[in-house]
């Protein structure tokens, strides 16, 4: 099983002997305008909807991304950005 | 079983009072009353120390009403705190270790910075998805383009709710906002987090409210007029956003409300009206669902067809919801469980829902992290 916020126990099988993986890509499920934002981040963004593998995910992007685009992801100090990957 | 026997509110909005001024606003009219009668103390609340820099709440107020020997604590859920109050409360007095509990939701979240805001709000996600700059606002907007697409849902179906309920909350002498909107302001008012503008959020409020709780066979000694809690029940959902399947169910709503209906020996049919955590439009849409009211992907249309207005087959925030009545985080679940009372016992004058016997409620954590679910009746 896979999933994306740390836990001290595997959902599914409750086995602890869970492995740390890194991925840096997806594919995008929605985008959504962020006015309304966050100490610490733009005033302004995109905020990314995205998949990769079974796993959902967040990211920030400077512009809307359209559903299905294949984005990479990297961070920029202050969390994951992304952009499309072609 | 236990029984809401009085209810009081300060009026939701940007108050100059502080924290502990807007409790007593609300629970001073029940202490004057019942001082001699309540043996307990709850106070619900989520944000005294991000926002006010307070702690250890409810002996603060027990002091401040002359309570002081009173037992008391503090509840918080965030979002959620006011039904998980009442649950707690309704656990107590069942139990056999409290008669007569007075109930206070209260929160003061103005006069701050906006961005600080969003981030405290946004605090009780995790940090791996805080650190994309997520909001609770923007998981409104992803939840509203998944519905949409996933039901074919109107993009003004959406937008309806914040016009019903602005309507509803111009009835409401305590709501923050008591001017009806209509569905074009709405729709052109400045995005939040598109689709949703921001007259389809609720906005940032001060305010309380409190409820005095008692057996159901202490009931009649306060009141005539009583409002029953026939069933209750809470449940959890992840709070990891990306690990909820499907996305547009909110699976603690979902379960709470069967619980809920389950205990009170009830169905949703048998419900003439319900007060649901309306933080965006969206979110009435799918609790309305998901609480067993309209059938998955159908809730849209009850809007498009007025189902759900005042006057409809089945009134939803007759109060004005979050939406326009406000949502001082703590305090919202207790006006629920006020807003319920105050039609069952018809007391809500201009919103008053007519031949009211049985409601429902839905105190929301979060953005679904956990629900509690009530069924009242008329006694």
């Amino acid at each position: 099983m896979e999933f994306l916020v740390k836990r001290d126990f595997c959902p599914s099988c409750y086995s602890q002997d869970i492995e740390d993986s890194n991925f840096n890509n997806g594919s995008v499920i929605h985008s959504v305008k962020l006015i309304a934002t966050p100490a610490g981040f733009p005033d302004e963004y995109y905020l990314i909807m995205a998949r990769h593998s079974k796993i959902v995910f967040f990211c920030r992007s400077p512009i809307s991304l359209n559903k299905g685009t294949e984005i990479v992801v990297r961070d920029d100090g202050d969390g994951p950005v992304c952009s499309p990957s072609t | 079983m236990v029984s809401i026997v009085a209810a009081s509110f300060t009026k939701f909005g940007k108050r100059d009072d502080d924290l502990l001024s807007l409790a007593s606003q609300s629970a001073d009219p029940l202490v004057q009353k019942y001082r001699e009668d309540v043996d307990f103390f709850i106070v619900s609340n989520s944000y005294s120390g991000e926002y006010n820099g307070i702690s250890g709440l409810n002996n603060l107020l027990t002091t401040r009403f002359s309570m002081d020997d009173v037992p008391s604590m503090r509840v918080d859920n965030t979002s959620g705190s006011g039904g998980s109050a009442v649950l707690v409360a309704k656990s107590l007095i069942e139990s056999g270790m409290a008669r007569n509990i007075l109930i206070t939701g209260v929160e003061k979240m103005t006069g701050g910075n906006g961005k600080n805001s969003t981030s405290i709000i946004a605090s009780l996600l995790h940090n791996e998805e805080r650190i994309s700059g997520i909001s609770l606002p923007s998981l409104g907007g992803f939840l509203a383009k998944l519905y949409m697409e996933e039901f074919n849902a109107s993009r003004e179906s959406l937008a309806m709710v914040a016009v019903k309920n602005h309507l509803n909350g111009s009835k409401n002498p305590y709501a923050q906002f008591q001017k009806p909107v209509t569905l074009e302001e709405v729709m052109n008012s400045k995005i939040i987090a598109d689709p949703l503008r921001i007259f389809e959020f609720c906005p940032v409020s001060d305010g309380s409210a409190s409820i005095l709780v008692t057996s159901d066979e202490n009931a009649p000694s306060f009141s005539s007029k009583i409002a029953k809690i026939i069933g209750c029940a809470s449940a959890s959902s992840t709070s990891s956003l990306s690990a909820r399947n499907p996305m547009t169910t909110i699976n603690a709503v979902k379960n709470a409300s069967l619980k809920a209906f389950r205990n009170a020996g009830a169905k949703p049919s048998q419900m003439d009206f319900a007060e649901l955590h309306d933080m965006s439009t969206i979110l009435e849409i799918v609790e309305s669902e998901d609480a067993g009211f309209f059938k998955k992907g159908e809730g849209w249309k009850a809007l498009v067809e007025h189902k759900t207005d005042l006057k409809g087959e089945f009134p939803i925030n007759t109060s004005g919801g979050l939406n326009s009545k406000g949502h001082p985080i703590g305090a919202s679940g207790v006006a629920q469980a006020g807003e319920v009372f105050l039609q069952l016992t018809g007391m809500a004058g201009q919103r008053q829902v007519e031949n009211a016997n049985f409601g429902f409620s839905m105190s929301m954590a979060g953005f679904g992290n956990s629900s509690t679910a009530f069924v009242y009746q008329v006694i």
